[in-house]
């Protein structure tokens, strides 16, 4: 008689703990799915009128370009942009020289892979595979940009600090934070 | 008796966490979002991300503007979402891949760029890499020599525009033995434009349609319209217009003259799809490529991540509806006059 309670509290305890274990599984790929990554993004006040009168989208990928040129320089367009003499995506938002360049006004695919490059960065994403994604989902739109290779190898989101392929290089901020909102401002390899 | 215990139990513990996880799969995932006027917000909410194969319960709170949703190469078509009202919709989380959740309704002169993007994970590998669904092409297309954005006039033109029918009455004393399927691939359809098919067949170049060199211009050009008529169907022309209609028209217009009520609003100008000078100088391979990248630049939204393989090649088939006539196919008469 007690070992058959025994067997079923045993049985019990095990269904429990296994519906547990499984919902602590869920629990955890949900909280997973969270964005990890606050990257910054200039102030809208600062950019702009014609940027400013943009729709919220458009400005918000202006605002994440101007806050990371060297993220976003590494980054290809795929728009057919290349004759006009823009070497990456940020090309798209912002001129050599810092002044605004119009053409994303005007350019679905350019707002695009910027937003898809922000959302990759926010969900952790290195950007080797940002830009594969980019690569394979618009090369078939458009020739790409000749943008050179990507240059940071790794960034330590918890830190905002990044590694890069050369030793010696312009240490420039990344411009990202961490998600707890503790500002975090890391280097990179200048594109330039 | 020990194993068995231990088996037991190892059996009991397994089917547990599968029961569970079979529970937890079942329950709907909630994901809310806002619709604001693009200009203020668009879509609002968090990153949207669901597990493939569950099902969702996606809530949308009307904020500005009246609105309704599709997720491109899917089922899932929202109500009305109208300013005060919450709608809900409950559908099962398609295949892992990207894919555009977008405003059908013409909500504001931004309309187009009332998109946001649907992430479908695979439970079982969730960090695998994401990308947008997409049809396979039918064509591989040089993109780098298409000169998407090169002025494309043609050598030469069509006066009227050319009728289909009148085309498809000369075929058989003119190309006895050729199916018209087996004369578009011989011109390297879809890369070859009208223009450069007029001059192969004026200058008898086309050994399969020899006898069309001592046609008039006219009646050359009528082969022409029902060479293009062959090489889609009433069906995607249908297809087409609709998608036109619903997607084009406010910039392009219904006629296909540039005037929709929203052309002003687009930075770029709008071109005349019956200005035959212009449509005859370019392929159907230009026109699908442009659809699907959309303008450089322009204003012109890109559909390639929205639209299926072949609403692309049936909204490209329809914009030669414009320049050809191409009769009783879907009589809405839109090759009536000159261009």
């Amino acid at each position: 008689m007690f070992r058959r309670w025994t067997t079923i509290v045993l049985l019990i305890a095990l269904l429990a703990t296994s519906w547990t274990l499984s919902a602590c599984s869920s629990r955890n790929a949900e909280e997973s799915e969270a964005a990890v990554v606050e990257v910054s993004l200039a102030e809208p006040e600062s950019m702009p009128a014609e940027v400013q009168e943009t729709p919220q989208r458009v400005q918000e990928a202006y605002r994440f370009a101007a806050a990371n040129p060297d993220l976003v320089k590494q980054i290809p367009c795929y728009c057919g942009c290349g004759p006009m003499g823009h070497d990456s995506n940020y090309a798209c938002f912002w001129q050599k020289d810092g002044a605004v360049e119009t053409h994303a006004m005007g350019c679905g695919i350019c707002v695009d892979i910027a937003q898809d490059t922000l959302r990759g960065l926010r969900k952790g994403q290195s950007l080797e595979s940002i830009r594969a994604q980019i690569d394979a989902d618009y090369s078939r739109f458009g020739p790409s940009t000749d943008t050179p290779p990507i240059q940071i190898e790794k960034i330590d989101w918890s830190t905002g600090s990044s590694t890069t392929s050369e030793s010696a290089c312009t240490n420039t901020p990344l411009g990202v934070a961490v998600a707890e909102g503790s500002q975090a401002t890391g280097s990179a390899c200048s594109s330039q | 008796m020990f194993f068995a215990i231990i088996l037991a139990l190892g059996s009991v513990s397994v089917a547990g966490y599968q029961f569970a996880q079979f529970w937890e799969g079942t329950k709907p995932q909630e994901i809310h979002m806002q619709a604001y006027l693009p200009e203020n917000g668009g879509w609002i909410g968090n990153d949207l991300q669901v597990d493939s194969g569950r099902p969702v319960r996606l809530s949308i709170d009307g904020v500005q503007g009246a609105h309704a949703f599709a997720i491109a190469h899917t089922d899932v078509r929202s109500p009305s979402i109208l300013p005060g009202q919450t709608t809900t919709i409950e559908f099962t989380a398609p295949e892992p891949g990207r894919y555009v959740l977008y405003c059908t309704v013409w909500c504001s002169p931004d309309h187009w760029r009332m998109r946001t993007v649907l992430d479908v994970v695979d439970p079982d590998e969730p960090d695998a890499p994401l990308h947008y669904v997409q049809d396979p092409q039918r064509y591989s297309l040089p993109l780098e020599s298409l000169e998407l954005d090169a002025p494309h006039p043609a050598e030469a033109w069509p006066e009227a525009p050319p009728s289909a029918a009148q085309g498809a009455a000369l075929w058989p004393a003119v190309a006895p033995d050729a199916t018209p399927g087996k004369i578009l691939d011989a011109l390297n359809w879809p890369l070859a434009t009208p223009a450069q098919i007029f001059e192969q067949m004026a200058s008898g170049e086309l050994p399969e349609m020899a006898a069309a060199s001592k046609l008039t211009a006219e009646e050359q050009w009528s082969l022409i319209a029902f060479l293009w008529q062959s090489g889609t169907t009433p069906d995607d022309l249908a297809l087409g217009s609709n998608l036109y209609t619903q997607n084009c028209a406010a910039c392009h217009g219904t006629t296909g003259q540039g005037d929709g009520f929203s052309a002003s609003a687009s930075p770029g100008t709008e071109p005349n799809f019956r200005d035959a000078s212009m449509m005859a100088g370019a392929s159907p391979a230009l026109y699908y490529a442009k659809i699907a990248r959309g303008g450089m630049g322009t204003g012109m939204p890109n559909w390639g991540t929205i639209l299926t393989e072949d609403e692309l090649w049936a909204v490209t088939d329809y914009l030669y509806s414009f320049m050809f006539d191409y009769g009783d196919l879907y009589g809405n008469g839109k090759a009536e006059t000159s261009p």
